[in-house]
């Protein structure tokens, strides 16, 4: 490497700078996640999921009521769901937790001391992200699908049960891209978080909602996914099954979001880095 | 300028900084030494505001990390050369940093040109070397053209051109006017650069003073005698009052209580051959060797707290 002898520090023109807070900490945070390659193969493995996977599994329509069709082909063009928001985690999740395995925090809270502020913009980055491949994925599906939703299995925007899907929908990709972001910050392990949330989202409620106890009926009830599910139905359910109604699911789907953000930055304040 | 009260960090019973009261203080470079362990590096990290305190309180100029408007404007640090997201490039790592001020990305390339880096920008930090490391660090603290800058172990890893390069870097820096506060274990470097030292040893402030001053005071020189009649020598400068040490080879001893002059007399007038006389130079390593032999002795020497304690007890 060339020497570098040169040691005149005072810059050509004066350096300007401006406080730093959560807007700029935004844009730092948008740079450090769009420099990453890693960031970009998640995002292309998600959207090729996201559409890949109802192309495969939607079959030709057989509904004949455009109401309960338009229902389905919503419910179809999220068929890949689950397996997108693992997705969606892992970039939520890189977020913070490769500040701590690098060491790159020290240099992210010297610049932005304002902790609170810093993961405020990781959690928007992530929301961003997530947003994102969901906007894009449902776009693509929906055009990929093209002859499988037609007739009455079609997407119309005047029925209110189907945009409540696509909302609620949409409010999950969020909420699992914000509680990821705030996992890696409190357990500082990204396989930790991967963990957790493939077992809420995955693992826990087809063992929790199945056993014949009621507490356990009750913690399946409030997981993230269950409480989505809870937010869309408007159908009658079975008596005797312990399930939210839709308002306290969305609620309850919501607070997954912000309660563990909270506590990550009440933790991120008080912890040394 | 940085100031330290009462600055104090405990982990579990472990006290890694102990009451630790300092200023460094503008136009001069401040060394900071001690060995490995002894809470520089936490004092630094508190100085960020990255630990908290466990008492005490430090402030960048006048105000606390926290409240700073615009950090890197006020303070440069190099922490922690790892400290690096080892598959972004240089470029976009300075880049990110810079964003968080609205420092614009001449200023970045202005960075990258001085450090050295501008050759390597694109390439990923994880393949750098150390050296390279220590480079990136400095071009992230150098960023917002700072009032202070602070850097842990600059010339770790640095080839002889880089060390040369850090030194001069921090001379030019604080003669600008600006505060240069460098950690060090290495006396030599810093003997080198330093106008003022700050010595920390088991968490406590051992000594803080002029460089020049604070050598004189911990120094123990002696003269350094070589001749093919060092035996003799050796008893006549005994007998004249002097403590004599035998140095690395036969003929060559070092003298202590009488001066070169004195010496000088003996030898002629017993008709012996000096190959060499001179005084031994003091170099900060050795008054920092004194200081601590000093510092262990005033420990042997001195009952502890619970010493007395249990004296009382006793009584």
């Amino acid at each position: 490497m060339t020497a570098a002898t040169q040691t005149d520090t005072t810059p050509a023109t004066a350096v300007v700078t401006h406080r730093a807070g959560y807007a700029r900490a935004v844009r730092s945070e948008w740079i450090k996640a769009r420099t990453l390659r890693s960031t970009w193969i998640l995002v292309a493995v998600a959207l090729a999921a996201f559409i890949g996977l109802p192309i495969l599994v939607t079959g030709e329509p057989t509904i004949t009521d455009p109401a309960e069709g338009a229902v389905a082909a919503a419910k179809a063009i999220f068929a890949a769901s689950d397996f997108v928001l693992i997705l969606v985690a892992v970039l939520g999740a890189l977020l913070t937790t490769s500040e701590f395995t690098t060491g790159m925090a020290r240099n992210t809270f010297t610049a932005t001391p304002k902790r609170g502020a810093v993961l405020a913009a990781k959690a928007t980055i992530a929301s961003l992200f997530s947003l994102g491949i969901a906007m894009v994925g449902f776009l693509a599906t929906w055009i990929a699908l093209g002859d499988k939703l037609t007739g009455p299995v079609s997407l119309d925007f005047g029925n209110a049960q189907m945009v409540r899907i696509v909302v609620v929908n949409l409010i999950g990709y969020v909420v699992v891209a914000v509680l990821a972001t705030s996992l890696g910050v409190l357990l500082r392990s990204s396989v930790g978080t991967i963990f957790t949330i493939v077992a809420m989202q995955l693992i826990l409620p087809g063992i929790l909602l199945t056993v014949p106890n009621d507490i356990a009926n009750w913690v399946g009830a409030v997981l993230p996914g269950v409480a989505a599910s809870a937010a869309v139905e408007t159908g009658s359910i079975d008596p005797g099954t312990i399930f939210l109604t839709p308002g306290a699911g969305l609620a309850v789907l919501i607070a997954w979001g912000v309660i563990p953000l909270l506590a990550a930055m009440a933790v991120l304040r008080s912890r040394d880095v | 300028m940085i100031e330290a009260t009462d600055l104090t960090k405990r982990y579990g019973s472990k006290t890694a900084v102990d009451h630790v009261t300092f200023t460094v203080q503008p136009g001069i470079v401040t060394g900071f030494l001690g060995p490995n362990g002894a809470g520089k590096s936490t004092t630094m990290r508190m100085i960020l505001g990255l630990d908290s305190p466990s008492g005490g309180q430090v402030t960048v100029n006048g105000k606390p990390y926290a409240r700073l408007a615009t950090p890197l404007s006020e303070i440069g640090a190099l922490i922690d050369a790892k400290g690096v997201h080892p598959r972004r490039s240089a470029r976009s790592h300075l880049r990110a940093l810079a964003a968080t001020h609205g420092i614009s990305d001449k200023r970045v390339d202005e960075v990258l040109e001085l450090t050295g880096l501008t050759q390597v920008a694109k390439k990923k930090a994880g393949n750098f070397s150390l050296g390279m490391g220590q480079r990136l660090g400095i071009a992230g603290a150098l960023l917002g053209d700072p009032k202070i800058v602070m850097f842990d172990e600059p010339v770790n890893g640095l080839d002889p051109d880089g060390v040369l390069w850090v030194r001069q870097l921090a001379r030019r820096l604080a003669e600008n006017g600006r505060t240069v506060f460098l950690s060090s274990h290495l006396m030599s470097e810093v003997q080198q650069t330093a106008d003022h030292v700050i010595i920390i040893g088991r968490g406590r402030i051992l000594a803080d003073a002029p460089l020049h001053e604070f050598v004189a005071a911990h120094a123990r020189e002696g003269v350094l005698v070589t001749s093919p009649d060092a035996g003799r020598l050796a008893e006549l400068a005994t007998a004249a009052g002097g403590t004599v040490q035998a140095v690395d080879h036969r003929e060559r001893i070092s003298v202590k209580g009488i001066d070169a002059r004195e010496i000088g007399r003996i030898a002629r007038d017993n008709q012996l051959w000096l190959a060499e006389l001179r005084d031994e130079s003091t170099s900060l390593e050795d008054a920092y060797m004194h200081l601590t032999a000093d510092e262990t002795e005033y420990r042997a020497g001195v009952p502890t707290e619970q010493d007395q304690t249990a004296q009382e007890a006793a009584k």
